[in-house]
């Protein structure tokens, strides 16, 4: 995972950080990709997925319904698009 | 995988009259399922932004779904517009071909003897919240941010509310969450192996 390489042998560090956000930049038509994940390496990519999960984990534990923020970030979209 | 996963159309009748409560509830039993069945596309879709469009539309066409006797028909719908959308992601942007794989599909038809999603554990919740007290005052801001935002705002956003750069709100994040997981591991709790 992330926390195993020192940061300064990191260069991706921050990217990885970024793309395991749930954020996702609003979208009409295409896919809302995250710019982060599309500038990783395909190790970046593989590392961020690991720490998106454990970030969800996380999310989902301070939640006091054990949402995390996929989930929370999916019903505002579903909010958005029925007001 | 499959065979821990309880049958999730206890919340199927207050999914399809609206309630965006249970479709939570839904998604809370479903996410592990669902994300680890992209772990084969991490390199090549963005497979965060594929489950929030797969988790979407399993919501828009939860009112067509019909059961169909079997455990988890509204999992294993939305499995396939998983699937489907990241491989067709993978096709659009030329990175692999995939082979169609309906192998979890089939374990959900026949197995459901996983517990019932079980309510957040108010204990696990106050030992993280004792930890984040604990925490240095930038990376405690910075959780905090992250956390509140529930996934609705940019970390660029995120950094300039708190009048940081964006690359010091994410070193901020790493050092928050490092710091809590040691201070959870500390307490007997181990959020890595949740995953697991």
């Amino acid at each position: 995972m992330s926390e195993s390489k020192a940061p300064q042998d990191d260069p991706e560090r921050n990217l990885i950080e970024e793309a395991a956000s749930a954020y996702r930049p609003p979208s009409t038509d295409e896919l809302a990709i995250s710019s982060a994940w599309h500038d990783l390496s395909d190790e970046g990519r593989q590392r961020a997925f690991d720490l998106a999960r454990l970030n969800r984990t996380l999310e989902a534990t301070a939640d006091p319904e054990g949402f995390d923020s996929t989930i929370h970030a999916v019903l505002q979209r579903i909010r958005n698009a029925s007001s | 995988m499959a065979s821990k996963t309880a049958d999730l159309d206890i919340y199927l009748a207050d999914i399809v009259a609206g309630n965006e409560v249970a479709f939570g509830h839904w998604m809370r039993g479903a996410q592990r399922l669902l994300r680890g069945s992209l772990q084969s596309f991490a390199t090549s879709v963005d497979t965060e932004a594929v489950l929030q469009e797969a988790l979407l539309r399993t919501w828009q066409i939860a009112p067509k779904v019909e059961p169909d006797g079997k455990p988890n028909t509204l999992l294993r719908v939305s499995l396939r517009i998983t699937r489907n959308l990241a491989i067709s992601e993978a096709r659009k942007h030329k990175r692999v071909q995939y082979a169609p794989d309906r192998t979890l599909e089939k374990q959900l038809e026949s197995q459901s003897d996983g517990p019932p999603p079980s309510p957040p554990d108010p204990m696990l919740r106050r030992a993280l919240q004792d930890c984040e007290e604990k925490l240095p005052e930038k990376p405690k801001q910075v959780f905090k941010a992250r956390i509140h935002s529930q996934g609705g705002e940019a970390d660029l956003h995120l950094a300039q509310a708190l009048s940081m750069r964006k690359n010091t709100f994410l070193q901020n994040f790493s050092r928050a969450r490092k710091f809590l997981l040691e201070c959870l591991r500390a307490a007997g709790v181990d959020l890595e192996q949740e995953w697991v």
